[in-house]
Formats: structure tokens, sequence, C-alpha cells
């Protein structure tokens, strides 16, 4: 117990596990991207999926990606570009913050990695940070300041002052900055955000209608990722992914005439998605489907046969 | 009711445990306006997974019973000085004062500022009134928060996490996408159960669940630079909403300010946990983190490496480390990783 209870050991043990971690992270990280690399990482750019995210070039795969959580600074905000020297500022000073800091530093750059390495497609998982990042922000300048305070003597009072007031400048400036460069979507989101005229959109009144559309006890209707319809009905539906499968648009037919598929429910936007390449073969062909109502970016499409 | 009266109900069960007073009560009570719908939605978890298939009331009834264990437990407190089993009333009665009129200077000025922030964030709104009706009147849209919705569904019809674990719900077709814990579906479940028992069938409590998770997430990162100065504070939350992002939520319908809460906390209670080595710092510690890993499988990896982290920077002799490791483990586990571990093993896989 008394080799349990040696603090010393104990600090140098944390030390060599820390290591350990960040040297299983880094190699996983090697891996990860050696795997890409190989699988013909940069192919998956011109995936239409990743021009919508606005991740479809090398460097806006980087900055708006893996490092989206600093720099996707059109979404984000520009504040967040502030996070890079204030964790330098605690790399700089490591031994001179206390293990409360330098644990969430830890947790932070984990989050950071995960994020970047598994959740780099979406922004949205990049925005699980952004609350710490800007409390990170204004603690780290209120430290930077006490410090610089603590340092400076009655001489340099003046250059005190002068650098808090440009600092606190500087964070209002990007705050204001970033404001402007979207005020687009700020004014669109408070004029239309909640718009009444949702409650009745077209693309809501569709999917109720399907309701009224007599499908018959075997007939089934296929939804194509439109959610909405299990939410806002109690139809039963044929998922797409669950014939996802289907090596040909041949193969497919066959399976959407075995299930009994009379009627498809599609948004607009398929045929740009190349994992709806097959199923938006079947789409256009006359023969076989036509459109029978259209509303909201949705279609619904009936089945021949 | 869940939002209020639950949350308070939490906020005097965690009081009692706020001896050392690191953390003031006031800010505990902001804490728990969170914790109150997770712990509801937690608790509807482990009766659907135990005793499935029974009718709402029995839902409904268990819960408001849990809540009224905790009440009964916080009026029978056991005093820590040793006398056992005293009918604490008087104790409860201060706290339930303290907690209403505030007596503390600091807790009035946290309070004012709050309720500042609050009106300000309201009276910026020239048509509050036709904010809320929109907001709660649209219908839920969003492909994210209607999957998770269609799960609440679900759950609500079958009364059954069956269908959660095989992947696939064959009466209505739906195919699940992610493998994250319910919680959060789990509240309009809830929503329809309390629903059922007083006539009406809404999504309002559902879809208000953001915005009021954004107002906490503001209110919280006050609180936290609060600590150094009001006027970071005011700064600091102002700041947020220089992202267009965290504007854009408070109009739509997301489980990420939920899930970011959690997460926000857990990490912020992590670091006062080993500054203070105060046991209710250690408690929040393992409740946000609990929460966050069950709302979200960031939430869950990061929750796990918190732990490890915790344990390791926790400056104590190694058995108290070990001792408070596996009570956060154990937290974990009950409050948000028996998901995974049981999905894993019995359900559709791991989380990727």
């Amino acid at each position: 117990m008394d080799i349990l209870r040696n603090t010393k050991r104990n600090n140098f043990l944390c030390k060599i596990i820390i290591i350990i971690l960040f040297a299983i992270l880094i190699i996983g990280l090697v891996q990860y991207i050696q795997k890409l690399s190989d699988s013909g990482f940069y192919n998956y750019l011109n995936n239409g999926h990743y021009k919508a995210r606005n991740i479809d070039t090398p460097s806006k795969l980087w900055f708006n990606g893996y490092l989206g959580i600093f720099s996707r600074n059109h979404e984000f905000g520009y504040l967040n570009l502030l996070a890079i020297p204030f964790l330098l500022y605690i790399i700089l000073l490591w031994g001179k913050f206390n293990r409360a800091v330098k644990a969430v530093f830890i947790v932070y750059i984990f989050s950071a990695i995960l994020i970047g390495v598994k959740g780099f497609f979406n922004s949205r998982y990049a925005f699980t940070l952004y609350p710490l990042t800007i409390i990170a922000i204004f603690w780290l300048l209120y430290d930077f300041l006490k410090r610089v305070n603590a340092i400076s003597n009655k001489n340099n009072l003046l250059g005190y002052k002068i650098l808090s007031i440009l600092l606190y400048l500087l964070i209002i400036s990007l705050a204001i900055y970033s404001i402007d460069v979207r005020k687009k979507s700020y004014i669109y989101w408070w004029k239309h955000g909640n718009s009444l005229k949702y409650i009745k959109g077209p693309r809501i009144e569709l999917i109720h209608s399907l309701e009224r559309l007599n499908i018959g006890d075997n007939r089934k209707i296929l939804v194509v990722n439109i959610i909405d319809f299990f939410y806002h009905t109690n139809i039963k539906g044929v998922m797409y992914s669950s014939l996802r499968f289907c090596e040909n648009s041949e193969n497919l037919w066959d399976r959407i005439e075995k299930e009994n598929i009379r009627y498809i429910l599609a948004s607009d936007n398929i045929y740009t998605r190349p994992y709806y390449k097959i199923l938006a073969e079947i789409m256009k062909d006359n023969l076989k489907v036509e459109i029978i109502k259209k509303a909201g970016g949705l279609k619904l499409y009936k089945v021949s046969g | 009711m869940t939002n209020i009266i639950f949350s308070g109900i939490i906020a005097f069960g965690l009081i009692q445990y706020n001896s050392k007073k690191n953390i003031s009560n006031f800010k505990i009570f902001l804490l728990s306006l969170g914790l109150g719908p997770a712990f509801t939605s937690i608790i509807l978890y482990w009766l659907l997974f135990m005793f499935p298939y029974k009718p709402d009331v029995f839902y409904f009834v268990a819960v408001l019973i849990f809540y009224f264990l905790i009440l009964l437990k916080i009026i029978f407190h056991k005093k820590l000085n040793g006398n056992k089993n005293l009918i604490n009333l008087k104790k409860s009665f201060y706290l339930f004062k303290q907690l209403i009129f505030l007596k503390k200077k600091n807790n009035i000025k946290l309070f004012l500022i709050v309720i500042i922030i609050i009106g300000l964030v309201f009276s910026i709104y020239p048509t509050f009134n036709q904010y809320s009706k929109g907001y709660l009147l649209k219908p839920l849209e969003g492909h994210d928060v209607q999957s998770y919705g269609t799960e609440g569904k679900i759950y609500y019809k079958e009364k059954t996490f069956k269908h959660r674990y095989n992947g696939e719900h064959p009466e209505s077709g739906y195919i699940r996408f992610s493998n994250h814990s319910p919680l959060f579906p789990l509240l309009l479940t809830w929503e329809k159960i309390a629903g059922s028992i007083m006539g009406k069938d809404t999504d309002y409590y559902f879809k208000s669940i953001t915005p009021f998770y954004g107002l906490l997430i503001v209110i919280f990162v006050f609180s936290v630079l609060s600590i150094k100065s009001v006027y970071l504070a005011f700064l600091g939350s102002a700041a947020l909403f220089s992202s267009s992002v965290f504007f854009s939520k408070f109009f739509s319908y997301h489980i990420d300010l939920f899930r970011i809460f959690f997460f926000s906390t857990s990490i912020i209670f992590l670091a006062s946990s080993i500054e203070t080595k105060d046991r209710m710092q250690i408690i929040l510690f393992c409740i946000t983190s609990g929460f966050s890993a069950a709302s979200h499988s960031i939430g869950a990896i990061v929750s796990g490496f918190s732990g490890l982290i915790f344990f390791l920077f926790y400056e104590d002799a190694m058995i108290n480390r070990i001792k408070h490791f596996f009570f956060i483990i154990f937290s974990l586990f009950i409050l948000g990783g028996f998901h995974y571990f049981y999905d894993t093993i019995w359900g559709t896989g791991w989380i990727f």
C-alpha cells in the first residue's frame, strides 16, 4: 500500500500513461490516413455529398473537415481561430498550470482528434466543442492578462492596460466580424426560422395526403430517405436502405416487384447522389414509374403494373 | 413538470451533498434544470428495459414514484454528523428558503444577471409570442431529429427496446441509422406517455428541448466565466452568438444542444473535481458524464476517456483514486454506458 501511496511514483506513472495514450492516438491517426490514401483518398472528394458539405477539395477537407473545429469559420465564427494560440499558450507554460487545466487540455485535444478523424464529414460534430472553446478562449485570455499584470510593475501599468484593451477589442471585433460575414443567415433565421407558413407546408401536406391514399393491405410504398414519412404517418413503408445491396437496376426492379411496391416517395435531389444511382435509372424510365404528385422538393411516383 | 418540478427535486437531492459549498446551491439548481429531463428519460429507459409491454399508466406512475422516493430521501436525510434517521424537515425548509430567497449576496448577483440575460434574450424578440407559437406549431422538421422522433414514437407504441436492438421495426418498416443511446428519443416517449394520461397528443415538449438547452448552455458559459469576472462572463456568453450555427439552432429542432450541454458540463466538472476534490463536484462529474454518454456516442467515448484522465490527474492516495474511478465507471454504466455494452454484445453492434 505504501507503494500505491507514493505521490512521486504516481505522477511518473501518470506521465508514462499519457505518453503511451498519445502515441496510440498518433499511430492510429497516421494509420487511418494511410488507409484512406491507399484506397484512393482523394477520389472521395468527387462525391456530391462532400461538395454539399463544403469539403470537396484537399484544402477544404483539411480546413473545413479535419480541423473544422478551429477553421470552419464561416459557420462557427472567427473567434475559434484564437483557440490555436491559446492552446499553444498552455503547451508553452505547461508547468505553470494546475492539474485541472492540464486534464481539460488533454480531453479537449482527444475530443478534437476523435471528431476530426471520425466526424470530419459533418460540421455538427465539430460544433460539439464550440461552447468549451468559447469558455477556454475567455478563461485563458483572463489568465494571460493576469500573468502579464503579475510580472509587470508600476512603470508599465499603462502598457498592461493598453494590451488588455487591445485584446478585448480584438475579441469583440472578431465576434462582430463573424456576425457581419453571415448576416444574411442571421436575417434569414430571424425572419423565416419560425414562419407559420411551414405549418401547412407543401412537403408535410404531401406526406399527410399519403394517409388518404388507399394503398391497399399488401401493397407497399418505397421511402427514399424521407424520414418525415415515418414520423408524420402511420403507414408501413419500405426503406430504400433495405434494398441498397441490389447490384443493378434489373435486380432492383425485381425486388420492387417482389416486395409489391406500388409507390415511391423520393426527394428531387436523389439524381445527384451516387448512393441512389441505380434507383435513379429506374426513376428516369417513364414506362416503369410515373410522377403523380410533386410538392416541397418531394415527388410521389406510381409504379406501373 | 419535468423541467421544473423534477429538476427541482433533483436540485434538492444534490444540495444535500453540497457540504463544502465549492459550488453554490443556486448553480446546482441551474444545472439541475438540465438534469431533470435527462433523469426522467433514463428512468424510463430502465423501466422499458426491465418491465416492457406495460400500460402507459404504469410508466407514468413509476416515474412519479421515483421522484417521490427522492423527496422522501431528502426529508428523511441522515445527517453526516451521526444523527441517524432524523426527520430533517428543518434543514429541508432551510434549503428551500435558501434556494428561493437566495440569501447569499453572490447568489443574488448571479440570479439577477441570469434574469437580465433571459430578459434580454426575450425582449429582443419583438414578436416573442409569435416565436414560441411558430416554433412549437411548426411540424417537426429535419432528417436527424425526425429519426430520433420516429424512434421515440416506436418506443411509445411498442413499450419495448426489442426492435431498437434488432435494428428494424417491422410494423412501420423503419430502419434505424445510428447506434446512439436512446436518451433523447425517450423524451418524446415520455411526452406521449404523460400526454396519454392527460388526454393530449402533442410533441411540443420534445420540440422545446432544443431552445431550452440552448438557453442552459448560455447560462452555463456565463456561470463558469463568472468565477473569474462578471464582465468576462457577459462577454463570453454573448460571444456564443457570434456563430451563426449556434444562433440558427434556436430556430431548428435537433439533438445537438441537448448533447452539447452534457458534453460541456462533464468536462468542466472533470476540471473542478480534480481541482477541489469535493465530493459534490465528483458526483456532478459522474452524472453529467453519464448523460453525455447516454445522449451521443461522441459523449460516450469522451466520457470514458475523461474517467481515465480523472484517475490519472486526481491527486490522492492510489486506493482513493481507484475507488473514485470505479464509482465513475459504475455511474457511466448505469446512466449511459449500459446501452452501448448491450448493443455491442446482443444488439446491432459497436457504435461505428
